[in-house]
């Protein structure tokens, strides 16, 4: 379980949250959506025990604030936004720093496997930094997966935190992390996820939290807070959902229906 | 039976002889071997007739011409101890600021007898170098020689001092890096050597070799400008140093008297010192002044 | 071990380089022992040693002046890369060297004021510092300027390491301030003490100075190990390092102290050596990758090596004189440097 109470967090004397809670549940794909500098990505760095916080984040029953990096480390990986790698390893290599942060053996054929899930088998020899954006992306991805490797470990469940997985990958790759994500919570895990793009969230999540300006507009299943409504207020513009426009192409990922397949 | 005797007396005698004979190259190789540190104590040494002896010397050693054909063990405050060793020494005689320590302690733990000399900015004190070099050679009846001879070379450039009805103020300039005029100040060598020579040091209110603002050198006044005699690219022209402008204010920018001369010789507190008081004097009052 | 996880055709595997760096390592020492401006070899040496015993020179020029300075080059050589290594790693910066943290400007500080200023102290404190005053002087010197970085930096127990990359260009400027009035107050023969201080030697290598900069050049070494995967994290960033894991702020703490140890003792008793701090974790992440945990072993076998060499290059060049072992360092380092950067930029990822 991951339940956060009371979070208030101030940067610069500015007040980026206020008194945000929610909790998730695994097994669930958790969605965090809302506009620009709603506090999207500070709410994900307070629960991963990043920045400080005032108020309560317990994550398997631990306080988050409370316990040593290792034993987090242990039990969730966080995947950022971007990552600057700033020595020229190898793609290999940067996925196996996740295989031994995690808990259980290291086993070096899992980094090969957890590659080619991410449509990058064959690179593990080559230079990270000549691959491109979104296979740097990808990398990322797979070394947050060598590191909550098991959905389920000895500690309790294993948690997924994803700033925006997909900003930088095409559609295909979008539709194979949102795959990603739904499998390991299938499995047993816990998914937090940071997303802008709402039909992925409609998509995959089983609840969603909708930030506007540092607290909660709106949380609960998808249904209840992708409405016109709740969306325009928060977004301040109109939105429409579920109909598609009367002209114009719309463009959607091939599973347009309400699960994947 | 005085036929036995005289026998006996002359094989004694031939014996003696050949022992003697035997002993002292024996005695002369060890302390043959000899390396001297620091310009004025190998000036001193080959001034006391000893220079046949030397076997390597350092950096700041130029003089005899003859010296800087041999080996040259490097500056004297940083030796390199196997260097040194490398010349086989018997004996080393060096300034009193040789080091580093180490490399003194590992040589004096090789068995070489390492001996520092005492320091000179006087006459009594040049006295004093001379005789514990000429000591240490086991040459005191030379050194007690040469003693007299600088003493009265000092002697004579002391009378010649007294004489002057005036005496002319004498700025040392080291180097002009950069526009800045790097003086001889209170207690230097140049300070000495133009006492000796009957000038008086215009380089008044500081310490040591340092920059001296424009406005100090005019209101010093000198005479005549003194400079080492330097090669190449460290050599100042005259005209860049009468084209400096506190200088071109004092009477010897206006006059152009400059003169230069050897740095070891006219720096260096050794035996040379009378002959540089000597030649000095010369140049700043003319032949017979 | 690793499979074809970090093998290009340009890296080698781990194992294999580091073995080839202690046969280096030995190969060097082994050649530094044998030569040297008396001309002895190693044969004469046997030949003493297992015949009728060396005579007092020789003996002296193997036990107290190659020996030490084989022991001397090799642990401040280690120090030196190491300390490069740890700090190229915290800093997440391939450029930074043992200078960024104030440690060069405050071991020159220190050696300046001790040998400008030491005929200042009492007699008495004077003769008991002795020849060890300026090695003294030098340590506390870079030991202070790192504290003071340290704690300049340090907000709320967190370490910002571009506070105190800044703070380390303010404070090397006063320190170079203060250096140069003393400079200015120095007679000539203090000058050209600090000339030579500045230019480096193993000239003055005794078994002393070994014994008293050796526990502080230990830990570095000895730490390595448990940094390296640490290191390797912050890699991808402080906050993804503490995702990982790994104590950060007690990483910072460990990498800035003991390279700043190991440095200041290194320059302490050699004085200013320049460029096998940056060079060195270079040449080895070129070679052998940038994984720490080899990076930091290898990085000490060739910083040693590479300063025996340039010891034994220092000897020999104007023997019976020597060079000052930093130019040595330069004038071979610094072209060496450029080749590198010339020639691979992509792969460094600058």
């Amino acid at each position: 379980m991951l339940e956060a109470s009371g979070i208030d967090v101030v940067v610069a004397r500015r007040p980026v949250l206020s008194g945000v809670g929610f909790s998730a549940r695994p097994g669930d794909v958790t969605a965090i959506i809302g506009p620009n500098g709603s506090g999207k990505t500070t709410l994900l760095r307070a629960l991963t025990g990043e920045l400080a916080y005032r108020g309560s984040v317990r994550l398997n029953g631990m306080d988050v604030a409370a316990t040593p990096p290792r034993r987090l480390a242990a039990i969730r990986a966080v995947l950022a936004q971007s990552t600057q790698v700033a020595f020229p390893f190898t793609a290999g290599e940067i996925v196996r720093l996740g295989l031994e942060a995690g808990s259980g053996p290291a086993d070096d054929g899992l980094v090969l496997r957890l590659l080619a899930e991410v449509d990058l088998a064959g690179a593990a020899a080559r230079p990270y930094h000549q691959l491109s954006g979104g296979e740097q992306a990808r990398v990322q991805l797979a070394r947050i997966l060598a590191q909550a490797r098991t959905p389920v470990t000895p500690h309790g469940p294993g948690w997924l935190f994803l700033d925006e997985p997909v900003a930088s990958l095409d559609i295909a790759h979008q539709l194979m992390v949102m795959r990603i994500a739904r499998g390991f919570a299938d499995a047993g895990g816990g998914v937090v996820m940071v997303l802008h793009d709402l039909n992925l969230t409609a998509m995959v999540a089983d609840r969603v939290l909708l930030l506007k300006s540092g607290a909660i507009l709106a949380k609960g299943g998808v249904d209840e807070v992708l409405t016109n409504a709740l969306l325009a207020e928060a977004f301040g513009c109109p939105i429409r959902v579920g109909t598609p426009p009367l002209r114009g192409p719309w463009v959607l990922p091939q599973s347009a229906g309400a699960t994947l397949p | 039976m005085i036929a036995r005797s005289y026998a006996s007396l002359q094989i004694a005698l031939i014996g003696a002889l050949a022992l003697a004979a035997a002993l002292v190259p024996a005695f002369a190789e060890g302390e043959e071997r000899v390396v001297t540190l620091g310009g004025s104590v190998t000036e001193i040494v080959v001034a006391l007739g000893a220079g046949d002896r030397i076997v390597a010397r350092d950096t700041t050693s130029n003089f005899p011409e003859s010296i800087l054909a041999l080996p040259d063990v490097g500056y004297i405050r940083a030796l390199s101890p196997e260097g040194v060793l490398s010349v086989d020494p018997g004996l080393i005689v060096a300034e009193g600021d040789a080091g580093p320590p180490e490399a003194v302690e590992v040589l004096r733990a090789a068995g070489i007898p390492f001996h520092l000399m005492p320091e000179a900015t006087t006459p009594e004190g040049l006295d004093a170098k001379v005789r514990a070099v000429a000591k240490v050679l086991g040459l005191g009846a030379e050194g007690e020689r040469l003693v007299a001879e600088i003493d009265a070379g000092l002697a004579a450039a002391r009378a010649r001092a007294d004489a002057l009805p005036a005496k002319q103020r004498v700025l040392f300039v080291l180097s002009l890096q950069g526009g800045r005029v790097m003086a001889g100040g209170e207690g230097t060598e140049a300070e000495g050597i133009i006492a000796i020579s009957g000038g008086v040091n215009a380089g008044t209110g500081f310490q040591g070799y340092k920059p001296m603002t424009d406005e100090a050198i005019i209101a010093a006044a000198p005479d005549v400008i003194l400079m080492m005699d330097r090669e190449g690219d460290l050599a100042v022209l005259d005209q860049d140093l009468f084209a400096q402008p506190a200088i071109a204010l004092t009477p010897a920018g206006t006059n152009r008297r400059v003169i230069r001369m050897d740095g070891m010789l006219l720096l260096g507190f050794g035996p040379r010192t009378p002959q540089a008081a000597h030649d000095l004097y010369q140049a700043i009052y003319g032949a017979g002044g | 071990m690793p499979l074809a996880l970090s093998g290009d055709s340009s890296r080698r595997r781990p194992v294999p380089l580091t073995l080839l760096l202690i046969l280096l390592t030995a190969a060097v020492s082994v050649a530094s022992l044998g030569s040297g401006a008396s001309g002895l070899t190693l044969a004469d040496f046997a030949d003493g040693l297992w015949g009728q015993g060396l005579d007092q020179r020789s003996g002296v020029i193997l036990w107290d002046i190659r020996l030490p300075r084989l022991a001397m080059g090799l642990a401040v050589g280690a120090a030196l890369a190491v300390s490069g290594a740890l700090l190229q790693g915290l800093f997440r910066n391939p450029l930074a060297d043992p200078g960024i943290v104030g440690v060069g400007a405050g071991s020159s500080l220190g050696a300046v004021l001790a040998i400008v200023l030491g005929g200042l102290l009492p007699p008495g404190l004077a003769v008991w510092a002795g020849v060890h005053l300026v090695p003294f002087a030098a340590f506390l010197g870079g030991l202070s300027v790192t504290l003071l970085l340290y704690a300049v930096a340090t907000r709320a127990g967190q370490t910002s390491v571009a506070t105190m990359l800044l703070a380390g260009i303010a404070l090397g400027a006063i320190a170079a301030g203060v250096t140069g009035i003393l400079i200015y107050l120095a007679d000539d023969r203090q000058l050209r003490d600090v000339t030579f201080w500045s230019m480096g030697s193993l000239a003055g290598a005794s078994w002393e100075r070994i014994g008293g900069a050796l526990p502080l050049i230990l830990p570095a070494l000895l730490l390595a190990p448990f940094l390296a995967r640490g290191l390797n994290a912050l890699a991808l960033g402080e906050a993804q390092a503490l995702h990982l894991g790994v104590r950060v702020q007690l990483l910072k703490r460990a990498a800035v102290f003991a390279s700043a140890a190991a440095t200041g003792a290194a320059v302490a008793i050699a004085g200013g050596i320049g460029f096998v701090g940056i060079v060195v974790p270079h040449l080895i992440r070129l070679v052998g990758g940038p994984d720490h945990r080899a990076l930091l072993p290898q990085s000490a076998l060739l910083g040693g090596s590479l300063l025996v060499l340039a010891d034994m290059v220092a000897r020999g060049v104007v023997a019976p004189a020597e060079l000052p072992i930093g130019i040595v360092t330069a004038c071979i380092g610094a072209p060496v440097f450029l080749w590198i950067l010339l020639g691979r930029r992509g792969l460094m990822g600058l």
